[in-house]
Order: C-alpha cells, then sequence, then structure tokens
C-alpha cells in the first residue's frame, strides 16, 4: 500500500465495500488530498458512464424463437451418436494419436522369424554373400531366438501349448527358411562376378523359384525385402499370432530435440509435430518395458483364429433334424478340447451377414418346442428322451458378463481346457486375473453376441440344462435402456462338466 | 421454479447481460439462447443455493467464456494457412497484424454517442475483466454476487474490478473529461 495515497482502496470505496476503519482512512485522506479526490471522481464518473448504459428490451420474437431453438436441438442427433461411438474433442484426439502411434509402432515390430543378421546382410554390399560357417550361425541363431520366444509366449500363456502342430509347422519353417537362405547364398555365389548395378536390379525382381539340390522347388530369396515377404505369408498361412517388437533407443522425453527458446508459430508446429513423434515412441517403448510380446489381433478387429477357416468354409454339422432352428456346433465337438465357434447351419445365410440375425433363427415358442421334440437318429446321440421329461439344470458357480470387450461375432463357445480358457480370456479382453476353472470337473461356455454400434446391448445366458441329449444353453439378448452405446456383448460361465453337444438357443 | 417464469424473470437479464459482453445484437442474442437454454435444461437440478439471477449470470458467463476460448482456437487453426505461405521472418509483423477476436461492435447497437463510445472501451478489456464491470456498474451485482456468478474468490473479483476500471479510466480519459466539462 502507498503510504501517501489510497489508489488501490478507491474502487472499493467507491462500492462501499471496504470495512469501517479503513473506509474512514480513506475519507480522511482525500479530504486533504487533491490527486487521490481526483482520481475518485474520475472513477466515479467511468462507473456512472458505464451503469448508464441503456438496458435494451429483449427483440421481437426472443422466446419464440428460444423454443424453436431448443426443439431443434433436442431433436437433432449429437454428432457423437452420428458416428455410432462418444465422439468428444478430447476422444478423437486419443484416438488419432494412438493411431499414429500404432501406426508407427507397427512399422517398427520386426518378425521374430528374422534375426538382426542374414537378411540385414545380404543387402549391405560386400557383405552380401554369406560363407557356410556365416549360414550355419544365422540358423542357430534363429533357432535360439524362436525357442526363446516359445518360451516367453508360453509363460505368458498366450501361446497355448497345445498348438503342437503349429509348434511343429513353425520349426519347419525356420529350417526350411535357414535352407532356402543357404540355396540362395549359393545363387548368389555363381553370380558374384555379375555387376552390381544387375545385381541390384535382380534383388528388386522378387524372389525367384529354384530347383534345390533336393530336386524340389525353393523359394530363392535375395533380399530382405523378399525374405521378409515370405515369412509374413508364412506365418498368415499357418496362423502364428505371436510377433515381437525389436527394442528400439527412442527419446528420453517428449521435449527431446525441442530447443527451449521462443519460436515462430512455423517452429512451434514443427516442434509440436517432434513431440508426437516422441510421444509415439515413448509410448511404445513403454509397451514393449510392459509387454515384450504383443499378439496379433488385438487391435481394431478381433479375430476369430485357430480353426476358423476350415470350419468356416466346410459343412456344419446339425444337432437335430429340426437343425433349421438352432445353433449348431462345429466340428470338433467338446471332447476335442478346441474352442468351437458356433455357426449357422447351411442355408442360414444371415447368421453372418446381418447385425443380428439369432432373433430371426430362432424367435419363437414353437421353434422351442421343435427343438425339443428333436427325435434325431445318429448313433452318437442317446434315445430320444421322453417327452415332457423334466430338464436336469445346471448351476454355474461362476459368471462375468459385459457390453463391451466381445468378439463382435455371434457365436457360443464350449471350453473344455485351460489353454482355451486363457486364449479366450485373452479375446475377450478380460483383463483381471483369470477365474480357476478345473478342467476335469468344470467347462465354461460363452455366449457372443455381434457387435452393435447403435445401442447398448447384454448377453446372459438363460439357464442350462441337460434336454434330449442336448446341452442346451438358453440365453437372452436384452437392450440396456441406458441408451446408445456401442456394444460387443459377452457372457462367460462355468458349469460342471459335461459330455453332451451344446446346443444354444435364444430365448425372447 | 417453472420454466414460463424463470425466463420471464431472467431473459431480459440475460439478453442484457450477453449484449454488453458482445456488444453486438446478433450475437448477443445467440449467445443468450445458448445460455437460456442450458438454464432451462439445468432449471430441474437448480438447488437454490444462490440467487436464480446469480445463477443464470454465472450460465451466461460460462457459456461466453466457452465461446471466447473456442473462437480464440479456431482463430489460431484459421490463421495457420496464411503463415504457411510465409517466410519466417514475416511471423512476428502477420502475428501483430492478426484479426482481434472479438466481434465488431455493432453501429446500429448504440445510437447515442457516449454510449457507443463507453461499450467501444468496454470491448477493449479482457474478458473477465469485462464480466466482472458489466456485472457490478450494470447488473449492480454485489462483490459476493459477481465472484459466485464468475466462480472467482472475492479477493479476485476487488481486483479485478480496480484494475478494470482504471483502464477504463484511460481509455475515457478524454471523454469523461469533457463529459464534465459540459
Amino acid at each position: 500500500m502507498s503510504a501517501k495515497h489510497y489508489k488501490d482502496q478507491l474502487s472499493e470505496y467507491l462500492d462501499g465495500e471496504l470495512p469501517a476503519a479503513e473506509a474512514a482512512r480513506v475519507k480522511n485522506h482525500l479530504s486533504k488530498c487533491a490527486e487521490c479526490k481526483e482520481d475518485l471522481g474520475e472513477l466515479k464518473r467511468v462507473a456512472k458512464a458505464v451503469s448508464s448504459l441503456p438496458k435494451k428490451e429483449l427483440p421481437p420474437g426472443f422466446i419464440a424463437r428460444l423454443y424453436a431453438r431448443r426443439r431443434r436441438e433436442e431433436t437433432a442427433v449429437p454428432a457423437s451418436q452420428r458416428w455410432g461411438f462418444p465422439v468428444s474433442g478430447k476422444m478423437a484426439a486419443l484416438a488419432l494419436t494412438s493411431l499414429l502411434a500404432c501406426f508407427i509402432f507397427f512399422r517398427q515390430i520386426s518378425y521374430r522369424m528374422l534375426p538382426d543378421m542374414p537378411g540385414a546382410a545380404m543387402v549391405a554390399g560386400e557383405a552380401d554373400i554369406m560363407s557356410e560357417d556365416e549360414i550355419a550361425d544365422a540358423r542357430m541363431k534363429m533357432v535360439a531366438q524362436n525357442r526363446r520366444a516359445d518360451k516367453t509366449a508360453a509363460r505368458r500363456g498366450t501361446w497355448s501349448g497345445t498348438e503342437k502342430k503349429e509348434q511343429k509347422a513353425r520349426s519347419s519353417l525356420v529350417a526350411s527358411t535357414a535352407r532356402m537362405l543357404e540355396a540362395g547364398a549359393k545363387g548368389r555365389k555363381m553370380k558374384a562376378e555379375a555387376p552390381a548395378k544387375k545385381r541390384r536390379s535382380a534383388l528388386r525382381a522378387g524372389a525367384p523359384v529354384v530347383v534345390g539340390k533336393d530336386g524340389k522347388l525353393h523359394r530363392k530369396i535375395t533380399s530382405n525385402e523378399d525374405l521378409r515377404d515370405f515369412l509374413g505369408a508364412e506365418r498368415d498361412r499357418m496362423g502364428i499370432r505371436e510377433i515381437i517388437p525389436r527394442r528400439g533407443t527412442g527419446p528420453k522425453n517428449a521435449w527431446d530435440g525441442i530447443r527451449n527458446e521462443p519460436m515462430g508459430r512455423r517452429q512451434a508446429k514443427i516442434a509440436m509435430r517432434q513431440m508426437t513423434r516422441n510421444l509415439a515412441q515413448i509410448n511404445e517403448r513403454a509397451r514393449w518395458n510392459k509387454a515384450p510380446s504383443v499378439p496379433i489381433g488385438t487391435g481394431a478387429t478381433p479375430r476369430i483364429l485357430g480353426k476358423s477357416k476350415r470350419a468356416r468354409s466346410g459343412p456344419i454339422a446339425v444337432s437335430g433334424a429340426a437343425g433349421d432352428a438352432d445353433l449348431s456346433l462345429a466340428s470338433g465337438g467338446s471332447s476335442a478340447g478346441s474352442i468351437a465357434y458356433m455357426r449357422a447351419p447351411a442355408g442360414v445365410r444371415a447368421l453372418s451377414e446381418t447385425r443380428d440375425p439369432a432373433p430371426k433363427i430362432l424367435p419363437t415358442k414353437q421353434d422351442l418346442a421343435r427343438m425339443r421334440r428333436v427325435p434325431s437318429s445318429p448313433v452318437d446321440r442317446p434315445a430320444k428322451a421322453e417327452e415332457g421329461a423334466p430338464a436336469k439344470p445346471f448351476a454355474w458357480r461362476l459368471d462375468f458378463d459385459s457390453a463391451q470387450g466381445g468378439m463382435g461375432a455371434v457365436g457360443g463357445a464350449l471350453i473344455t481346457n485351460s489353454a482355451d480358457w486363457s486364449d479366450l480370456l485373452s479375446r475377450v479382453r478380460f483383463a483381471d486375473s483369470l477365474p480357476a476353472v478345473d478342467f476335469s470337473k468344470e467347462l465354461a461356455i460363452g455366449v457372443f453376441a455381434s457387435r452393435d454400434v447403435n445401442r447398448s446391448r447384454r448377453i446372459r445366458v438363460v439357464s442350462v440344462s441337460e434336454e434330449n441329449g442336448l446341452l442346451v444353453v438358453r440365453y437372452r439378448i436384452t437392450i440396456d435402456a441406458k441408451g446408445p452405446t456401442p456394444s460387443a456383448p459377452y457372457h462367460i460361465i462355468i458349469i460342471p462338466t459335461s459330455k453332451l453337444r451344446p446346443s444354444f438357443i435364444q430365448v425372447p | 421454479m417453472p420454466e414460463d417464469e424463470f425466463l420471464e424473470q431472467h431473459a431480459q437479464l440475460v439478453y442484457n447481460l450477453s449484449l454488453r459482453l458482445v456488444g453486438n445484437a446478433v450475437d448477443a442474442e445467440d449467445l443468450a439462447q445458448d445460455a437460456l437454454i442450458r438454464a432451462l435444461k439445468a432449471l430441474p437440478t437448480f438447488r437454490g443455493d444462490c440467487a436464480p439471477r446469480t445463477w443464470a449470470y454465472r450460465i451466461t458467463v460460462n457459456t461466453w467464456k466457452n465461446r471466447v476460448r473456442s473462437q480464440m482456437r479456431r482463430g489460431f487453426w484459421k490463421s495457420l494457412p496464411l503463415n504457411l505461405f510465409s517466410g519466417g521472418d514475416e511471423e512476428e509483423g502477420r502475428e501483430a497484424n492478426l484479426p482481434d477476436n472479438e466481434p465488431a461492435l455493432d453501429a446500429g447497437l448504440e445510437t447515442n454517442e457516449t454510449a457507443r463510445t463507453v461499450q467501444k472501451a468496454l470491448m477493449t478489456l479482457d474478458a473477465e475483466s469485462r464480466a466482472v464491470v458489466v456485472l457490478r456498474e450494470i447488473e449492480g451485482c454485489s462483490y459476493q454476487e459477481i465472484a459466485q456468478s464468475l466462480g472467482l474468490p472475492e479477493g479476485t473479483v476487488k481486483s479485478r474490478l480496480s484494475r478494470a476500471r482504471a483502464q477504463l479510466k484511460e481509455k475515457l480519459k478524454g471523454f469523461v473529461e469533457s463529459d464534465k466539462a459540459t
């Protein structure tokens, strides 16, 4: 406070908001100080000038326009719903950033099949021809690397130990790749005298097929790209799910490489871009540190892997004569110990084509009655149960469901071993610790509804019972009253084990 | 409180506040309607822990602040393409020439010279100070009401008001002087 003047208090004094003692002091001062008095006078005039601004009447039709606008806003579909999922600015920004991060992330992934050595060496000029020793060395490295990766995956539980077939195929791939490297190197050796230019164009010409020493056809891989393409194709062919990103060095923090000084707008833009890159790389590193191997398909589109390809194309066993009315088990069955995804019987194409076809397949009570009547002859089915025989219900000891995180495809699943169990849980993104299931005494049943971007839905198993020699799982899809949020619901229950074939019925 | 009653009592207050905040009739109506629609939506949950008038002011000021903020953002992005084609050295100069984010003062709004000058001076204040001055001088709110309306501590309101008045005094210097002379 100024010792001489009370200029800072004048505003409050004018409004009569000063405490009494202070106000008295100011008043006393004002009587002596012409300068402050003048200031106060000016403030008063300013206050008066502002407060004398005229009050305006509402413009004509204001209230009517207000109500009209309100009606418009209430009936308009918000932007978030138009897109089918809730988008706020922040969400969109986050999605965009993560997309960018994913892009960078996946670009930097190197296949675990590809060791640093052979491919990299092949395109590196002088070192492009490998000696026998080098090839042997590379092969050993490759095998060791794969073994390590297998162990990691097995430890994490994402790689089921029962997939012997795949592993076998994988190791044979390693061997054949190494063979091809060898063949390639030999081929290259013969051409060692060719001009460098010609060699390089040969590198780009793709991977020619050559006849190997064993008389069989081999792909001659002569460049890093070829090798990568080949391995990628092999990986897809065999449905290998694991790829391991290589760890890289990156920025220390978001500000890395950005000078701490005033910038023009253009420099700021460049700096922002740099920061986005930094953040993406930091995210990638963090992700690596957290989970060194990344299952394919954990991204935006969960895929049904494993047997699905064959099961999809092949004929589908229909349980029961009234088969066109139920979803029945694809090949495999409960005893095979694999997740068997339920499919619509042949002819019911709607299952895979409409958003929620299940109600169309089994909507009526007549269908349920027909289902119960199923008197079928196949050998593997027990004799027809008495009409009206009491159904043996199963109680479940544990269940969990969610409107989110399902596979986004219609289906039911019967899980009878722990490998499939962990596989299933990783697919439905059940992040908590696995519920323990003793598969010698229990089995798990999952039901999934299709992805629905317009409504929030739930799917719940209503009952499980033994009927007519079938394990009949009745489920219900309900629409959450809560409103329009996208959903991919599922429900998983655990019941005492049963050798019966499951049949899934939707109830209204 | 029924909606009709609320509108009857507060629509004009909100409109006038909007008018002084944004400085032109078109934007003022837009802002006032936006604020009133929000208020009507929130009316069932209004607990009455402050006067309805204060509550209406608060909603209006918040709506306005959001607009100012998004206008600033838009202004920033709009100005980017210009810079894309300009050399690095020009940037500082261009920065200074960026159009003011405040909408132009409506020439038809004030019919008399005094009011026009005062409104012009008001528009030179920053958003928060303008709100404080308008609530105090035009709407006659107490410091406490202003603090509630703007979600600021009372001490901040006092200092803002004092500073804003000093600024206005400078802006209107010749004007109030001549006013005094007459």
